[in-house]
């Protein structure tokens, strides 16, 4: 086997700059929902010290004085950008698994008897920056693990100009042998931290440990691990990506929310937001759970949580059925005399189209036309802009999050088409 | 307190007390069992407040009277590890209950007996008497059925229902139901309905006797109480309306099909490896004279396999959750079997054939 990793650099920012050539070379942060710290950043950014997780009120004023730019999260924008990047890689190879926003796995299985496998990663490379305008780094190894590794190697290593292939042997123990056991795909910081304690400080470390002791110290997980860190292929490629478990939307409010009425209508966006996303997913959910809390870093006001679920009769993917199962809840969750800061809605208990286990004493509820409205409406919001909404969902939605740095949706608005000249 | 009993006198005794006293419980005291030595008789005793079983091993010599509780899972354990043969020596000794056999000697921690909560049950009511062992195949054959957990609070548990010489036993949990009578029995009463809770359905199964030993069932609007030879078994009763479980039997133009049960069972069973672990789907797909049965599940995976049954009705498509349907068949006796199907979107019928007193209705699972 033969897989390759692509992974975007640093892929928030590198969005914004598709669209915008004269930030090459600036320092660039995106920040989370409501502006609240730094959650993605370009190189340039981390040069002049700017670190992840930072909080935007600090470093807001020293950062613009070194010319940097500041993004609220656009996150329609980067869901656009990465299906342009995802549907770039589906063309140079038959099968592919994508991991994440912005990383692919590809099999490469063949393409090594046509052409030197750093060659094609080159060639990946070229082909994204061209058919989408962004930068990305390949990674070659015989498992994916390695292939991870790699992408290590050519994040780290600026020699490496992006691309690193570890099909050798020798090349696999080179890298590993300077790269920290933290870094390595599976690896995480508690685990690292016993690793560490056990002597074990770099990824050659880990490849040569036995594996006796890895299955009887911690879990089968490690034990593919080291497998892929030796060469042997472990882990698959997953073309089918699994169907979700469950579906979470929960947003911090732009300010804190008091009242029952803009509760329920925030929760009641989530919970259409939620219910689009299912419907995207062609799963039924039949447990819908709320949550609300207040602000715990607001030490002056009285704090309170919860979360309560409803099960319905019959599994859905109606909006209307899931609205009225929120709004039970959050009528039954909701207190008077607290600033709430954050809600949620979650579906889960998930069927699929057409299985139902009918009941003696529940008849099966169906809205006639159900599928073909709930279809109708995500054509119409599915353009861009969410066009047509659900009364309970409100409409000035005070509510809603804070984003002032937001750059414009270029790829999936009419309004915010570039115009060149 | 001082006595000496053979272990597998009091084995039993203990093995079902610790099954009734609470594993996580919520007051310390229900987690163990009462040990009473008064007169002739040892008692042991153990509830969780909804259940209740006092037993009384025979052929214990009692050198003195006292009461007090110990932890049940211990006893239990303890008794489970020693040889069968063995005579245990119980005593309580400065607060500790000390338990010694030939080479064994153990201090078990105790609380005093005067804080162990027991239900105290009154009844009125003429009993009712019938075999055990009636009364144990009435469980068996329903239990399986009953819901566990469910929000329908009055579904996590058996309907007993008494009317005229009879008595019914039925068991659902909204997807399937199970229905087991009696009849003639040495009592006459007006329809009366009780619901029994799921753990005291499950404990009773397990300690009524096989045997044609009689018992007598006390009932009253809150609690029922079995009285055997050496065990008097207390429960309160569910409060609550128990569904109309006559609406659920399907009517309307019914088509049967006779099949060998355990041919069924085992291509049931085989069928199973390769359905979806959560729906556990099976199509049943009927033609004359042949049964075809498919599963497949979400990794595209598919088996399929076709039986020879009687069956002349029109052609039939209907799917199930094949645990249901292989529930009801580990119940039935007989070696052929009868299903009545009513449609594609109604639930199916499953008994012995030209037997009414055990049926199983079975909800069907749209695939």
């Amino acid at each position: 086997m033969t897989y390759a990793l692509v992974d975007c650099n640093s892929f928030y920012a590198s969005c914004e700059r598709v669209f915008r050539p004269d930030l090459k070379n600036v320092p660039v942060v995106v920040l989370s929902n409501n502006d609240g710290c730094v959650v993605a950043l370009s190189k340039e950014a981390k040069n002049i010290g700017i670190k992840m997780c930072e909080p935007w009120f600090k470093i807001k004023d020293s950062f613009s004085k070194k010319g940097g730019v500041a993004f609220s999260s656009n996150y329609e924008l980067y869901a656009d950008i990465s299906t342009r990047v995802m549907q770039t890689l589906e063309g140079l190879t038959p099968r592919m698994e994508i991991y994440s926003i912005d990383e692919a796995f590809l099999d490469l299985s063949g393409i090594n008897f046509c052409t030197d496998l750093k060659e094609f990663g080159y060639e990946c490379q070229e082909r994204v920056r061209c058919w989408t305008g962004m930068p990305v780094r390949v990674g070659i190894g015989p498992t994916k693990t390695l292939a991870k590794a790699a992408s290590y190697g050519a994040k780290k290593y600026s020699a490496t100009q992006g691309v690193v292939d570890l099909s050798k042997l020798e090349r696999q123990r080179k890298l590993m042998s300077i790269m920290p056991v933290g870094e390595v795909w599976g690896v995480g910081s508690k685990l690292r931290k016993h690793l560490n304690k056990m002597g074990i400080t770099t990824a050659l470390e880990l490849a040569d440990t036995d594996i006796k002791l890895i299955r009887r110290r911690f879990s089968i997980v490690l034990e593919r691990t080291v497998m892929e860190l030796r060469g042997y292929p472990c882990i698959g490629l997953e073309e089918h990506p699994t169907t979700k478990k469950e579906i979470v939307v929960s947003r911090t409010f732009g300010k804190k929310v008091t009242t029952l009425e803009s509760i329920n209508e925030a929760i009641s966006d989530y919970a259409a937001r939620a219910a689009e996303k299912l419907r995207h997913e062609k799963q039924y959910c039949r447990v819908v759970s709320v949550f609300m809390r207040t602000n715990p870093f607001r030490l002056q006001d009285q704090q309170y949580s919860n979360i309560l679920s409803y099960r319905l009769n019959t599994p859905t993917n109606d909006t209307r059925d899931i609205l009225y199962a929120t709004r039970k809840l959050s009528k039954k969750i909701y207190k008077k005399g607290y600033n709430f800061i954050k809600a949620g809605v979650m579906l889960s208990d998930f069927y699929d189209k057409g299985i139902y286990q009918s009941d003696f004493f529940i008849p099966e509820c169906k809205r006639p036309k159900s599928e073909k409205l709930m279809e109708t409406i995500d054509k119409i919001n599915g353009t861009g802009e969410v066009k047509v909404t659900f009364a309970a969902q409100g409409i000035k939605k005070p509510w809603s999050m804070q984003r002032y740095l937001q750059s414009p949706k270029y790829t999936t608005n009419w309004n915010d088409l570039l115009v060149v000249r | 307190m001082k006595f000496t009993v053979q272990k597998d006198d009091i084995a039993s005794c203990i093995h079902n007390a610790a099954a009734i006293a609470e594993r996580r419980q919520t007051i310390p005291i229900l987690a163990n069992l009462k040990i009473k030595a008064e007169a002739e008789v040892l008692e042991i005793v153990s509830t969780d407040l909804e259940v209740q079983l006092k037993s009384q091993p025979k052929s214990v010599e009692i050198q003195e009277e006292g009461e007090v509780t110990v932890s049940a899972r211990k006893m239990s354990e303890l008794c489970r590890s020693l040889k069968d043969d063995e005579k245990l020596n119980f005593a309580l000794n400065e607060g500790k209950l000390h338990v010694s056999s030939a080479n064994f000697n153990a201090d078990f921690a105790t609380l005093s007996a005067n804080d162990f909560p027991e239900l105290e049950v009154m009844h009125e009511k003429e009993p009712v008497r019938l075999d055990s062992s009636l009364l144990k195949r009435l469980l068996t054959k329903t239990s399986f059925s009953m819901a566990s957990q469910d929000v329908r609070y009055y579904l996590n548990g058996l309907l007993l229902e008494f009317s005229g010489k009879g008595m019914k036993a039925v068991a659902t949990d909204g997807h399937r139901m199970a229905v087991a009578a009696l009849e003639d029995l040495d009592h006459n009463e007006n329809e009366i309905k009780y619901i029994l809770p799921r753990k005291a359905v499950i404990e009773l199964s397990k300690i009524l006797s096989p045997e044609k030993e009689k018992i007598e069932v006390l009932l009253n609007d809150s609690h029922l109480t079995i009285i055997s030879k050496n065990q008097v078994f207390s429960s309160k009763l569910i409060e609550g309306r128990f569904p109309d479980y006559e609406k659920v039997f399907p009517t309307g133009e019914e088509n049967s099909m006779l099949v060998e049960k355990e041919t069924l069972q085992s291509a049931l069973s085989r069928s199973s490896v390769l359905s979806s672990e959560k729906y556990r789907g099976v199509r049943f797909s009927l033609k004359k004279n042949l049964l075809t049965l498919t599963a497949n599940n979400p990794e595209q995976e598919l088996a399929e396999e076709e039986i020879e049954v009687v069956f002349s009705g029109a052609d039939l498509e209907i799917g199930f959750n094949i645990n249901y349907i292989l529930d009801a068949l580990n119940v039935i006796d007989s070696a052929k079997v009868e299903m009545l199907f009513y449609g594609e979107e109604n639930s199916c019928l499953i008994r012995e054939p030209e037997n009414s007193s055990e049926v199983y209705v079975v909800m069907p699972m749209r695939l």
